[in-house]
């Protein structure tokens, strides 16, 4: 198996508060892996770390060959890492459209990427509503608008924190499907979940943390045919 | 009928260039969150270097129109070198010393353009063009004020079409909602932000060489401009272009009719119409609350009382002014009641700045209440000068409680900015009533009846005052306040009227500040309007920063440390650039100011 | 005897109606769980409770007496003691002045500006932190406490104000299972001893069923069912519409 990002002894932290405690973690090219722990593991701090947005404080990260631990968060980005955060951080101020213009970057191997048009043939929502204000969209579609902002960067790997979160069941089928597919295009992902269930029906891996740490990984079949690991280590 | 009209257009002229200054400083605010103070030095580089450029061109409409695009061209260059130099470095410092640090380029500026031009005003000859008339209304109004109007919205849609109808545009906006997550899309932050400063440094310099032609290229452009600026910013509401222009309008034209109907009460007026702006709409007009986050490095210094060393060494310190006079004769009697005086003023700026979580860039306002109080209190109803001390801070204390009322609600930036707004109505009170205050003469001969008695009252009046402070500070109510600081939602959760500790510390800290400002009018003999001068705020925050804004005893070693370097610069010319350039260095080389820097390496 | 019982309560935001004719109550030495999942309106009831926001409709009542309107500071000093989701201290301060601070509050005593606050209410504080387990950690900075800690002092803040009713925001977030456990029986103690009522919201299901008397469901700012945990947990259609098909 390759890995696309692989990290070691990675901390991190707020102040003088410690989030995460010596992480190593690897992810599989090409698959969705599940980033699980509970309410204040550090899965958001985790995922801001690899984005840059929080430095780190010691640890390597190691992403498609570049070393990315110590890089401003739009080096990182341009490198093939697309975020898209827990409270989804829409420009609310901009239109949809203008939405995905902030995300537009070209391939830098030249080759054709994302364009707008194949965003919204991905995403049809987004496309009735391209001159709206992406205040008056509904949550779902806000949701939707973060990942497509993403995508028109052409990342090769996408962070995702807590995608499913305050989603009707029906948009988080939807979402589940085209996830999917954007892997199947050759997306790898990293998406930290609370909620077991959705992680379950989406992802291949999964990498269990508490207390800053990892404390599990394997696949996802391993852990949902043993339901002991994960009501230890996630108390559901 | 024309005179509504006149004054309509006057003002709506002055809004034009009113806007352009304006418009730079929120666009930087908006994308850096830097409050850029030395935008009005960039304004005044603007007329200095139009003036150079205008006076060697032909002087015809054409030449005269490239000559102000090149002087705009100019300052964003200048603009871009200082945000790559200087504000690049300071993104993730505290917004004080943030602040504290485009106040030193002010100094530098201020320097640097009285060298290069000299101390003259320097106005622009007028070719026929500009002096042209046209009728309105049955009178003569300036052709070229008419032409500034226009200048005004042209800019406004221009700027509206680059924000809306650019990539560039887009990005800027997304920025000033999120620059963190522009970064994370992989924009390239440097890039954005040096030509985010570069545009507002631009439209300052514009600002600058338009006013030209109304006016001259002086020095004192710089705090003038910087004080409107931030007035029309914050009425207009931070990050606002469209805020902006509005703010810009409504204030110009209120200065227009103000000047006729209420001459001399401009400046009050100006800060009444912010007032009900802001008790109206506390973010602006246009603003929105951007959900500030408090960068406060050392939210986690304990206070604590002071331990047996501090003691022992407050002690030896008290021993050596009580012997002062005795022993050093009556320059060093001087310079030690500069020193008392300071930190009486510095430990009342911390009690706002500190436990009160209160940022103040004007706390010269109540010094100078205090000092000019006192004065015109012994020289206009002879009142003796215990009698005198005593107002002073009453004056100060009800002054403060009055502007407080309006202001305590607002936190960080907005505070400080409308702290500043007010010392700068209160200076220009002091300059401007020449009648009651002396104007730039001051207010003279307020001398105590026995010096070496009084350097003694000065002692006891300083060392008490702070040791009331303390008390305080170390009061239930103190607690209250720094708990409402610490943690704003828990304080209100258990009881805690978080606005009403906030004024009465407002309040405490501006009565303290006048009381030190009347023992320097009876230790000087006089009242100067550079009392209240935003460099005397400045100086405040400084020994507060330096000492360290954790505890008490900051404040009084940094007055100490302060005053006595201060003294050496000031013997020295272009003592402003010194001062400016320690200031800057200050600020790049201890981020987290001298007590963080202490703690870390601890 | 009802604490706290609230009526009819209806609130939107934009459109939507993030809380929508919600009725329940509270006796005293109860603890109700408020559950449901992410923007089914549990932290809008909490706030609508505590006065940080006004209800459009609807009233709240507390000891019989109408709070609805009042200021958050109001409702605190009439026995309504609240800690956060995410705990906060008074991080400048030690932990004993932390409650020295909370105190003096709820005695009326922060306007005394001549008193030595260090030198008051110390037995008080001292009960106070024995209570919930931070004796020893009396003298630290409250901004250096590990956040189990200073959920703890959270806790130990509210109870200065001697609620009659105490509102947990997700008492339990951010900590450690054991801590969890711990702080939620500790909670039960002290509703237990004091008579005291709680309102709680929570994720974690484990700690909602072991220390909960009754459960509210909220979906969609409704009440989806109410009742005593096994009758909610057994309830199909809360099975079906938030604690799923696996639990």
């Amino acid at each position: 198996m390759t890995y696309l990002l692989e990290a070691s002894q990675l901390s991190a932290g707020y102040g003088r508060a410690t989030i995460l405690d010596g992480i190593a973690l690897a992810l599989p090219t090409g698959a969705i892996t599940a980033l699980l722990g509970r309410n204040g593991a550090g899965k958001s701090t985790l995922i801001k770390t690899l984005i840059g947005l929080l430095p780190p404080r010691a640890g390597t990260i190691r992403f498609a060959g570049h070393e990315i631990a110590s890089l401003p968060p739009w080096r990182i980005a341009r490198l093939g890492i697309g975020y898209v955060p827990e409270e989804r951080r829409i420009f609310t101020d901009l239109t949809v459209a203008e939405n995905l213009m902030v995300g537009a970057r070209a391939r830098d191997d030249g080759r054709p990427g994302w364009t707008t048009a194949q965003i919204f043939a991905l995403f049809p929502n987004l496309a009735e509503r391209a001159h709206a204000s992406a205040r008056q969209i509904s949550g779902g579609e806000q949701q939707m608008l973060a990942i497509a902002r993403t995508l028109m960067g052409n990342p090769r790997l996408l962070l995702l924190d807590e995608p499913s979160e305050g989603l009707a069941p029906v948009i988080v089928d939807e979402m589940i499907a085209m996830l999917r597919r954007l892997r199947d295009g050759g997306i790898t992902m990293l998406v930290a979940e609370q909620n077991l269930a959705f992680a379950g029906r989406l992802a291949d891996h999964a990498i269990i943390i508490e207390t800053g740490q990892v404390t599990w990984t394997g696949t996802m079949a391993a852990l949902q045919s043993a339901p002991e690991i994960a009501a230890l280590r996630l108390g559901v | 009928m024309s005179f509504f009209l006149t004054q309509t257009l006057t003002g709506l002229a002055s809004a034009s260039s009113l806007f352009l200054v304006a418009a730079g400083l929120t666009v930087i605010f908006g994308v850096t969150r830097v409050v850029n103070f030395a935008h009005g030095s960039l304004c005044m580089l603007g007329a200095f270097i139009g003036w150079s450029i205008l006076t060697r061109l032909p002087r015809d409409p054409a030449w005269f129109a490239l000559g102000v695009l090149g002087t705009a061209a100019a300052t964003a260059l200048i603009g871009a070198a200082l945000e790559i130099g200087l504000l690049r470095r300071i993104y993730r410092a505290p917004e004080l010393f943030q602040l504290l640090a485009t106040f030193g380029v002010v100094l530098v500026l201020a320097d640097a353009t009285l060298w290069l031009w000299g101390p003259n005003d320097l106005p622009l000859p007028r070719p026929p063009w500009l002096r042209q008339f046209v009728m309105i209304a049955g009178s003569r109004f300036p052709l070229f004020d008419l032409v500034l109007i226009a200048i005004g919205p042209l800019v406004l849609a221009g700027l509206l079409l680059v924000f809306h109808r650019t990539r560039w545009g887009v990005l800027v906006r997304a920025a000033t909602q999120d620059r963190d997550m522009v970064a994370a899309l992989g924009v390239d932050q440097r890039l954005l932000f040096t030509s985010v400063f570069a545009l507002g440094a631009g439209l300052a310099g514009l600002g600058g060489v338009l006013a030209l032609p109304a006016g001259s290229a002086n020095l004192q452009i710089d705090l003038a401009v910087i004080t409107e600026a931030f007035v029309i910013v914050v009425v207009g509401g931070l990050g606002s272009i469209g805020g902006a222009y509005l703010a810009a309008v409504l204030i110009g034209v209120l200065q227009a009719f103000g000047v006729v109907v209420l001459p001399g009460a401009t400046l009050v007026l100006v800060f009444v119409v912010m007032a009900v702006v802001l008790v109206v709409r506390p973010y602006g007009l246009l603003g929105r609350d951007r959900g500030e986050s408090r960068t406060d490095a050392e939210a986690v210094t304990l206070q604590r009382p002071a331990g047996l060393w501090q003691i022992t060494a407050a002690g030896i310190g008290l021993a050596l002014f009580l012997a002062a006079p005795l022993l050093f004769g009556p320059f060093a009697m001087a310079i030690a009641t500069e020193m008392l005086v300071a930190m009486l003023f510095a430990a009342s700026l911390h009690v706002m700045m500190g436990p009160g979580g209160m940022p103040s860039f004007g706390h010269a306002a109540w010094f100078g209440i205090g000092a000019y109080g006192a004065a015109l209190l012994a020289q206009n109803l002879a009142t003796p000068m215990p009698l005198a001390l005593a107002g002073a801070p009453i004056l100060a204390g009800l002054a403060a409680f009055a502007v407080g009322a309006f202001i305590v609600r607002l936190s960080g930036v907005y505070l400080a900015m409308l702290t500043l707004a007010f010392a700068q109505i209160v200076w220009a009170v002091a300059v401007q009533f020449v009648g009651l205050t002396g104007g730039d003469n001051g207010v003279l001969g307020v001398w105590p009846a026995d010096p070496r008695g009084f350097y003694y009252v000065a002692l006891g009046l300083c060392v008490g005052g702070v040791l009331i402070l303390r008390r305080v500070l170390f009061s239930p109510f103190g607690f209250a306040l720094r708990a409402g600081r610490d943690a704003p939602a828990r304080a209100a959760a258990s009881g805690i009227d978080m606005t009403a500790h906030r004024l009465a510390a407002f309040t405490l800290s501006g009565a303290t500040a006048g009381l030190a400002g009347a023992i320097f009018t009876y230790s000087k003999g006089s009242a100067f309007p550079t009392y209240i001068s935003v460099s005397h705020s400045v100086d405040a925050l400084i020994m507060v920063l330096l000492g360290g804004i954790g505890s008490l005893a900051g404040p009084i070693i940094g007055a100490i440390a302060y005053t006595g370097l201060f003294d050496l610069l000031l013997a020295t010319d272009f003592w402003r650039a010194r001062l400016g350039a320690i200031i800057i260095a200050l600020v790049l080389f201890f981020p987290a100011g001298l007590a963080g820097w202490a703690e870390r390496r601890r | 005897m009802i604490v706290l019982a609230v009526s009819g309560l209806q609130k939107r935001f934009g459109g939507v109606r993030a809380v929508d004719d919600v009725t329940f109550s509270i006796v005293a030495g109860e603890i109700l769980a408020l559950i449901g999942p992410n923007g089914a309106g549990k932290s809008t009831c909490f706030n609508l409770i505590n006065g940080q926001i006004t209800p459009d409709h609807g009233t709240i009542h507390l000891h019989g007496r109408d709070i609805t309107g009042l200021a958050p500071r109001q409702i605190a000093r009439l026995g309504v003691g609240r800690s956060f989701q995410i705990a906060a201290g008074f991080a400048s301060m030690t932990v004993r002045q932390n409650l020295q601070t909370a105190l003096a509050a709820h005695h009326r005593q922060s306007w005394r500006f001549w008193h030595d606050a260090m030198g008051a209410h110390v037995a008080e504080a001292a009960a106070l932190l024995a209570r919930v387990g931070l004796a020893a950690q009396a003298d630290r900075a409250a901004g250096v406490l590990a956040y189990g800690d200073l959920k703890r002092l959270d806790l130990a803040i509210a109870l200065a104000g001697a609620p009659g009713l105490l509102l947990m925001d997700e008492p339990g977030a951010g900590m450690a299972l054991a801590e969890r456990g711990a702080l939620m029986r500790l909670v039960q103690k002290l509703a237990r001893e004091d008579g005291m009522a709680v309102l709680f919201t929570e994720h974690d299901m484990a700690a909602v069923f072991a220390i909960a008397d009754r459960v509210v469901v909220l979906d969609r700012g409704k009440i989806l069912a109410s009742g005593d945990p096994a009758s909610v947990r057994a309830n199909p259609v809360v099975q079906a519409r938030y604690l799923g098909s696996g639990r």
